[in-house]
């Protein structure tokens, strides 16, 4: 859509190069001469009291005010043209100062542009060290992570043969005292039956001994 | 004849002389074999409310400087010489944290002399827990006829008491336990603490009946059938 709108532009750009060109100086002709003609105009009105036959003297007299007109004209442009030169110069001096200045700035945002380009090369650099750093970092916390999973499951594993460990202890000491409890409970009861069987025969022994103990004589 | 009486009363003396030697061999291992006895108390009560370090305090008679949380149980053991007998007090002194209890529980039960409840002073829930040790505690067969203290630990931490003693006391009195308001961590109460399982020793040494207790192990539970001896000669 866009193409034959530019072609077509461009055509019409070129129609009226070609047809406004060949013109542009016959234009200022065209132009000098109304100015020449408004000219004469106002000559022959101001001269219209005076003469009204134009001779030869009349007509000379004619190109030399057309003359000094035009001179007149010529002081002002020339006058103009100074002027005109005297600002370009300014303005050209002027140009020059800002691209004095223009230059400097471009260097020193040369020079700028140079070590934020190494910094950013540097940076780049980094930038890659660090990305492998960080590779290898999250490669190593994997395994550590693994390493934990198994680490935290032998905890477990050691915490169940531990609490194992303390069951079969407990009931060790249980029945140790148990034992001892039973023990201890027959041993008394031992010892009261030997205490009293003890008794028994010593008091059995001493009627007996008595009895048998042969006379002195 | 004559001759034969002395002879057969000189076999007769030997024989009771024997009798006599024999027997006061055995009575002499009698007492060798009758060891000292033991005293078994279980310290349960929550997590962190200084269980270790309580009987730690008792049986090692310093405050640790590090513990961790108890997995199943610790053994602690002392033997203490009450009016010349010599006892050992075995200390159980249980993990607090269910996870590391699990399968133990009915071990921490089983023939059990005395049982101590520990709760934080500074922590109101440790001691709002106090009542669901007790149901475990009963719903493992201890007999009521078990002596039970209380204690309340962590006392050197004025600021932060949280359960006063009124309410602590009144809990004990309801339960029939006697209370003990102490610090394993300062060396001033230090024989406060003694005094707790020191005390439960005498209690436990006055129960002759202990030693004689019917031991029914068909269901692994015991069950007392004698009366605790009325002449309690405890020092406490």
């Amino acid at each position: 859509m866009e193409s034959w709108k530019s072609h077509v532009r461009a055509e019409l750009f070129h129609r009226d190069c070609r047809q406004r060109d060949p013109f542009s100086g016959l234009f200022e002709k065209v132009s000098r001469l109304e100015e020449m003609l408004t000219l004469h105009m106002k000559l022959s009105s101001s001269d219209k009291g005076s003469s009204r036959c134009p001779d030869e003297g009349g007509i000379l007299h004619l190109r030399v005010n057309e003359l000094e007109f035009l001179n007149q004209q010529l002081k002002q442009k020339i006058s103009d043209l100074t002027s005109n030169i005297y600002l370009k110069e300014a303005e050209l001096q002027y140009c020059h100062s800002q691209v004095a200045r223009y230059r400097t700035e471009a260097v020193v945002l040369a020079q700028g542009a140079s070590s934020l380009k190494a910094g950013l090369e540097e940076y780049e650099y980094q930038l890659e060290c660090q990305s492998k750093e960080l590779t290898a970092l999250r490669l190593e916390h994997s395994s550590l992570r693994e390493e934990l999973t198994a680490a935290n499951l032998q905890n477990e594993q050691l915490l169940e043969r531990w609490l194992e460990e303390k069951k079969e202890e407990a009931e060790r000491i249980n029945k140790y005292n148990a034992t001892q409890e039973r023990w201890q409970r027959l041993a008394g009861r031992l010892k009261k039956r030997h205490r009293v069987r003890s008794r028994t025969a010593c008091a059995a022994d001493k009627p007996t001994e008595s009895k048998t103990e042969p006379p002195s004589s | 004849m004559a001759n034969e009486f002395p002879v057969s009363r000189e076999g007769t003396a030997n024989s009771r002389h024997a009798n006599l030697t024999s027997s006061l061999d055995l009575s002499t291992s009698l007492d060798h074999s009758v060891q000292t006895r033991i005293f078994k108390i279980i310290v349960i009560g929550d997590s962190n409310v200084g269980k270790t370090c309580l009987t730690f305090r008792f049986t090692g008679g310093a405050f640790p400087c590090k513990t961790e949380a108890t997995i199943g149980v610790d053994f602690r053991e002392k033997a203490v010489e009450i009016e010349g007998e010599k006892i050992k007090v075995q200390v159980w002194d249980t993990a607090g944290q269910e996870r590391f209890r699990k399968s133990m529980v009915e071990h921490y039960y089983r023939n059990v002399h005395a049982v101590v409840f520990v709760y934080d002073v500074t922590k109101m829930a440790s001691f709002q827990n106090l009542k669901t040790w007790i149901q475990e505690c009963n719903g493992h067969g201890v007999s009521s006829s078990v002596p039970r203290v209380l204690v309340g630990n962590k006392c050197d931490l004025v600021e932060q008491i949280q359960v006063p003693s009124n309410t602590a006391l009144k809990f004990a009195d309801a339960h029939n336990m006697l209370l003990f308001e102490t610090s394993a961590k300062d060396p001033k109460e230090s024989q406060n603490v003694d005094s707790i399982f020191m005390c439960l020793a005498c209690r436990l040494k006055a129960q002759k009946y202990l030693i004689y207790r019917d031991v029914e192990r068909e269901d692994g539970r015991v069950r007392l059938k004698h009366q605790p001896d009325p002449k309690s000669n405890c020092p406490c």
